[in-house]
């Protein structure tokens, strides 16, 4: 929580506002990339005002807390398409988005956050190892009985798709079925990743889980670790590292798995000529790079993809992330119904995504709009169907 | 008069846009305190932020701010390069980024906009119209169109289109009341797009203006025909002195819609352009040509003849840097490169061509003497050219987050702004504050001062800035 090792980048942001558009020479159009500063309008939304707060924080300008501060901060989704706008031109080199999630664990630690919605996710991670306030023994209650206990491959199922999307973890698991891959799953020793903690600068608790669930994975003796959820497997690959872990195993999200699987033939599969659209999540394209896989899946698949112009790196946010769905819903839902909106217009009617924090919140958003008649699926989901 | 409080202020612009739409926290204060340029023009937090939606908004705002003396200051983007939207007296940010509206008038080749429009969406808007253009600025194409065609921009097109693409404007006065310049004050005229008539172009009294005369709530601007073709080019040259014949040729012959004289250090050229090994001075002229295809090859023949005349060569620009020129050509963004130090630096004038090479030699020699190695200086003739008129830029890549170079920064304001006035200039290219001072500007500078105080007596609109600093 450490606002001051950012200052020397405090004086090179120039307010160009690259950050709050996608960027134009690539699509030809005029479309936001920020979801808070499109919708909230000052200019203390936008990338360029939380770095200016940045620098007021650091210089004490702020003294107290207002329900403005907590606004501007936490309406941020931590999306990082104003990292991705910038950096590569701008002579701004800090990056945004640890930027704010320091600032969201600097106001933490002043007692001036976080929001109550976020602090129950964290009463409930301390006391259920999830966010959902669910009970910890139900997360496998999906999970059908046939799993073997021991595998080199360990299939991380995450808080989102053990107690809200249980049908992305089956359909996961039938995939790695259908390909004879010895894998297992944690059990009641799967913890909450900590992302929900991490980006609302909730730090205290994620060293614990971190050692936790790295001690649980090295006991089964994973060589590999699968994760369908992006937010997970972005914890892992990103978060866990800087905290200081190395991880004795290697790391994999589930497209990239599948992918592989694939190639090797060990999927077979039949086609599905549908016409479908990928949504990019933040946590897996942006943060990790990974934008060609999924991708590579649907093509196998024999699917006519659509792509969005917001797509990969330029990709618009779900709405969800950083507690914003938990904290500001209906800013999450119209976050979402922009994004919504893009997918009809690239002509699909199946919108496709690799995160079950997005597939949630576009189900949500898109129960209320009917008229728009996609179908939301997640990639896992595909092949299930495909098998 | 009443001396009202903040909260009272507060809930009066509240009633005037909605509360939604109006500011006194911190956290939004700060992020208008400074901008690139804080160390020249040193920051101020304004006391309000407020974001109207109509020009009858805008003008019970500046009512109310009238009445009670309160500061404001005009946003449309922000993007300025010299601290024009920092509140240097407090007061009401005024964000106009809500007033967005596009008129495309496709027969007459105008467009009305408003202030809150950028170029970005001014030319997808085009994108309808083909056969237009609107002709946009060597800056972030998220810069207000209004705003930079109000304080006279420079564009890759200068040098056969000029710097004048407004030709009539709406604004506000301090007072509350509505101009509208030119033509729409005529009785049944058919439209407000012609400002030469009746008397003054009341539009020149207020372009250039730095927000210190209203608020302007929409512009109609001029849209031109979109060219078959547009092609950069790029010649290097073995010093800057067999530039300049060149320049100047290409100006008389109108054989390019823009020429840059150019020289990069060789860090400036790297981080400009992307590339890598450069270790000495480069000196080139960017060119762009525009035209049917057979005008452009002509036109490609006969630069390159005259470049040939004082040993310039083409350096023959990679396809991707070919495409990514001709893109910042329509709506910039690749060129935020130049700041990729950390901030941009520039003290922009106009001065004749001939001139030009001493504004490089002392520019190069104070660089040195204040130890920046990063020296990019530009300078393109601009139409109408009698009186060789010169946009001149010498550009320095800098990082800020380095206190020692901040002080540095300041002392080469200083030194370089002494030493064009003392080579002589036309003048400075925009009313910066600490660039113009209109106290040395004899007569026009009291005229200038005092149309200011005639239109805004209270002196409510963008203080601390020139005329009246």
């Amino acid at each position: 929580m450490d606002l001051t090792k950012f200052q020397p980048q405090f004086n090179h942001c120039m307010h160009c506002h690259l950050c709050y558009a996608a960027n134009w020479h690539k699509i030809d159009d005029w479309r936001i990339s920020c979801p808070s500063a499109a919708k909230f309008g000052f200019e203390s939304f936008y990338a360029a005002g939380k770095i200016e707060l940045a620098r007021a924080l650091v210089e004490g300008k702020i003294k107290d807390a207002t329900p403005r501060l907590l606004d501007v901060l936490y309406t941020c989704t931590g999306c990082g398409a104003c990292r991705e706008q910038c950096h590569e031109l701008s002579g701004f080199k800090a990056d945004h988005i640890e930027l704010f999630e320091t600032m969201k664990a600097y106001i933490v630690s002043k007692g001036w956050g976080p929001l109550s919605k976020h602090r129950e996710f964290e009463e409930s991670i301390r006391k259920n190892h999830n966010p959902y306030n669910e009970i910890h023994n139900n997360r496998f209650l999906w999970l059908p009985k046939e799993i073997p206990s021991d595998g080199s491959v360990v299939y991380f199922i995450g808080c989102t798709s053990s107690y809200r999307q249980q049908k992305i973890a089956q359909a996961t698991v039938n995939v790695l079925k259908a390909s004879n891959t010895p894998f297992t799953v944690l059990g009641p020793e799967e913890w909450c990743c900590g992302s929900p903690l991490i980006r609302t600068g909730q730090v205290d608790v994620v060293e614990e889980l971190a050692s936790h669930n790295i001690k649980a994975l090295e006991n089964t003796g994973a060589k590999t670790v699968i994760f369908s959820c992006a937010g997970c497997y972005r914890t892992f690959k990103e978060d866990y590292p800087k905290l200081g872990y190395s991880l004795p195993f290697k790391i994999l999200h589930t497209t990239q798995y599948f992918l592989d699987l694939i190639r090797k033939n060990q999927l077979k599969l039949k086609s599905l000529p549908l016409d479908v659209t990928y949504h990019d999540p933040c946590h897996l394209g942006r943060h990790t790079r990974i934008y060609k896989q999924p991708r590579k899946i649907l093509q196998a698949l024999q699917m006519k993809v659509h792509e969005m112009p917001r797509n990969m790196e330029g990709a618009f946010c779900c709405g969800a992330g950083s507690g914003v769905r938990a904290a500001y819903p209906e800013f999450s839902h119209w976050v979402c119904k922009e994004r919504l909106d893009e997918a009809k217009e690239a002509g699909a009617s199946l919108l496709a995504s690799a995160c079950p924090f997005c597939k949630n919140n576009f189900e949500e958003t898109n129960q209320t709009f009917p008229e728009l008649k996609l179908r939301i699926v997640d990639i896992s989901e595909l092949l299930e169907d495909a098998l | 008069m009443a001396i009202l409080d903040y909260s009272t202020i507060e809930s009066e612009l509240a009633k005037i846009v909605g509360k939604e739409h109006v500011s006194s926290d911190m956290v939004d204060l700060v992020a208008h305190e400074r901008d690139d340029q804080f160390a020249t023009v040193p920051p101020h937090l304004p006391d309000f932020v407020v974001r109207p939606a109509t020009k009858v908004e805008i003008q019970a705002i500046l009512r109310l701010a009238n009445e009670h003396k309160i500061p404001v200051v005009p946003y449309g983007a922000g993007i300025n390069r010299k601290g024009l939207c920092i509140a240097s007296e407090g007061g009401i940010i005024l964000d106009l980024r809500r007033m967005t509206k596009i008129e495309i008038d496709e027969e007459m080749m105008v467009a009305k906009v408003g202030p809150g429009v950028n170029f970005a969406q001014m030319v997808i808007a085009l994108n309808k119209y083909p056969h237009l253009r609107c002709l946009a600025p060597d800056a972030p194409a998220t810069a207000s169109v209004l705003a930079n065609y109000m304080l006279r921009g420079i564009y890759p097109t200068s040098t056969r289109y000029g710097i004048d693409h407004l030709i009539t404007m709406e604004i506000v006065l301090p007072n509350g009341t509505i101009l509208d310049t030119g033509s729409a004050a005529t009785p049944n005229s058919p439209a407000p797009y012609c400002g030469i008539v009746n008397g003054p172009d009341l539009t020149k009294l207020f372009q250039a203006n730095v927000g210190t005369m209203g608020v302007v709530t929409e512009g109609r601007i001029r849209l031109y025909p979109m060219p078959e073709k547009i092609e950069p080019l790029m010649i290097r040259f073995p010093n800057f002195e067999s530039m300049m014949e060149p320049a100047k040729q290409y100006t008389l012959q109108n054989l390019v819609a823009g020429v840059w004289v150019m020289t990069f250090d060789p860090k400036a050229m790297e981080l400009f352009m992307n590339t890598k090994g450069v270790t000495e001075e480069i000196f080139a002229s960017l060119l762009f040509l525009e035209g049917t295809n057979q005008e452009v090859e002509n036109q490609k023949a006969q630069v390159l003849q005259i470049a040939a005349d004082t040993k310039g060569e083409d350096m023959v620009l990679p396809e991707f840097m070919k495409k990514e020129f001709i893109l910042d050509h329509r709506y910039m963004r690749t060129f935020i490169r130049g700041w990729r130090m950390g901030n941009l630096w520039g003290t922009s004038c106009y001065g004749p061509l001939k001139n030009v090479p001493k504004y490089y030699e002392v520019s190069k020699k104070l660089c040195r003497k204040n130890k920046f190695e990063t020296l990019h200086f530009e300078a393109m003739p601009v139409s109408p050219f009698q009186g060789q008129t010169t946009y001149i830029d010498p550009c320095v890549m800098w990082d800020g987050g380095n206190p020692d170079e901040v002080e540095r920064i300041r002392q080469l304001t200083q030194d370089i702004r002494a030493a064009f006035l003392d080579i002589g200039i036309y003048g400075f290219f925009r009313a910066f504050p600490g660039t113009v001072n209109s106290n040395e500007l004899g007569m026009y500078g009291e005229i200038w001062r005092k149309i200011k105080q005639l239109i805004d007596p209270n002196n409510i609109m963008n203080p601390g800035k020139p005329p009246l600093a």
